[in-house]
């Protein structure tokens, strides 16, 4: 009887504490559900410079992504060179997973925009916890890498200098025959989590 | 038989410890950190290995003509100040704009590099530069201004 109630403590102990690491888990990997429920056009406009469009969307997770889309018209594809959160600066804008971004299309000189334009959102990409900014997306992108190509071992570092500073990617381990430069594309590849997308509109610029 | 009894619960004394360990851990690492600086009383200082680092929201980002070079407005709602984090695939020569603020030009080649930060209380802009040597720029991204 003596043993009992200490036994009974150290289960339960054991319940809570793998409890708690499962929920952890899981709320780690919801990175990886990567579906979207919705994308809402709000607003497009052309300038002789650039094509804008306002789009929010239902993300896949909290995590910080962002939209890669194209525009096609004509023969004319274009990609958007630059995305916008919106509302970055309030508070708590990490915590909503519907978040708005404004993307630019830039335009050729004397490339003109008449008629319909169709938009397409390809793909949402993010940072695999905090990606190489962080030592917990350094640890995630070195055990991501160790998946994918096995033997490729690397570690950063960035160095503070005067007004900033730098950082870069060493490779401890290569199998034979691979290139850093290679190496290297592929732990930028590991680092990065992306969320494909199957979402068009018609935009009309012919008003 | 107390030998027995302890060599039974060892295995549940290891986990139990296991899991307090590593549970404090996690705790750790999500406590909150006091920020430097705040506002004005950031402009040009140094974000990395503080909480203007670790918790900033990436508030707009931008690429360059050849596909590669991309410039990050980094905003730190702890720190309510902007700075600059440009990156490229592989090691070049570099630099972080804070537009009409402050240019950090690397001195050496480096695959991302940062600058100061400067007040978030207003909009601030940046972008980034690839070029071959320090100072030499011929790649540039568009400004991002949040």
């Amino acid at each position: 009887m003596k043993t009992k109630i200490p036994t009974f403590l150290l289960v339960a102990v054991c319940v809570m504490g793998l409890s708690v690491l499962y929920l952890t888990t899981i709320s780690a990997s919801a990175d990886s559900s990567q579906k979207i429920t919705s994308v809402e056009l709000i607003s497009y406009d052309a300038n002789p410079a650039f094509v804008t469009t306002e789009l929010c969307i239902d993300l896949p997770s909290k995590a910080q992504w962002f939209p890669y889309a194209e525009l096609s018209f004509g023969q004319t594809k274009i990609t958007n060179t630059s995305i916008l959160l919106v509302g970055a600066k309030q508070p708590g804008i990490l915590d909503q997973q519907n978040r708005c971004y404004i993307l630019n299309f830039p335009l050729q000189e004397n490339q003109e925009l008449h008629g319909q334009a169709i938009l397409t959102l390809l793909t949402l990409k993010a940072d695999l916890e905090g990606g190489l900014m962080t030592d917990a997306g350094v640890l995630a992108t070195q055990k991501q890498l160790a998946q994918t190509h096995p033997g490729v071992e690397f570690t950063t570092f960035t160095e503070s200098g005067t007004g900033g500073g730098g950082g870069g990617i060493k490779f401890t381990a290569l199998p034979k025959g691979v290139t850093e430069d290679q190496a290297m594309a592929w732990v930028w590849e590991a680092s990065e989590i992306t969320a494909q997308v199957d979402w068009s509109v018609k935009l009309d610029f012919s008003k | 038989m107390n030998r027995l009894i302890w060599k039974r619960r060892l295995p549940l004394i290891f986990l139990s410890l296991l899991t307090i360990i590593i549970g404090f851990g996690r705790t750790r690492s999500v406590q909150a950190v006091d920020p430097p600086c705040t506002g004005s009383g950031c402009n040009y200082v140094d974000p990395y290995n503080t909480v203007c680092w670790s918790n900033a929201v990436i508030a707009g980002s931008a690429v360059a003509s050849d596909v590669i070079t991309t410039n990050r407005n980094m905003y730190s709602g702890d720190c309510i100040a902007n700075y600059s984090y440009t990156k490229y695939s592989t090691y070049t020569y570099l630099a972080a704009e804070t537009v009409g603020v402050y240019t950090y030009e690397a001195p050496q080649t480096y695959v991302w590099v940062y600058n100061t930060m400067w007040d978030g209380s207003g909009v601030v802009c940046t972008r980034g530069h690839k070029g071959t040597a320090p100072g030499v720029y011929n790649i540039s991204t568009s400004q991002i201004c949040r």
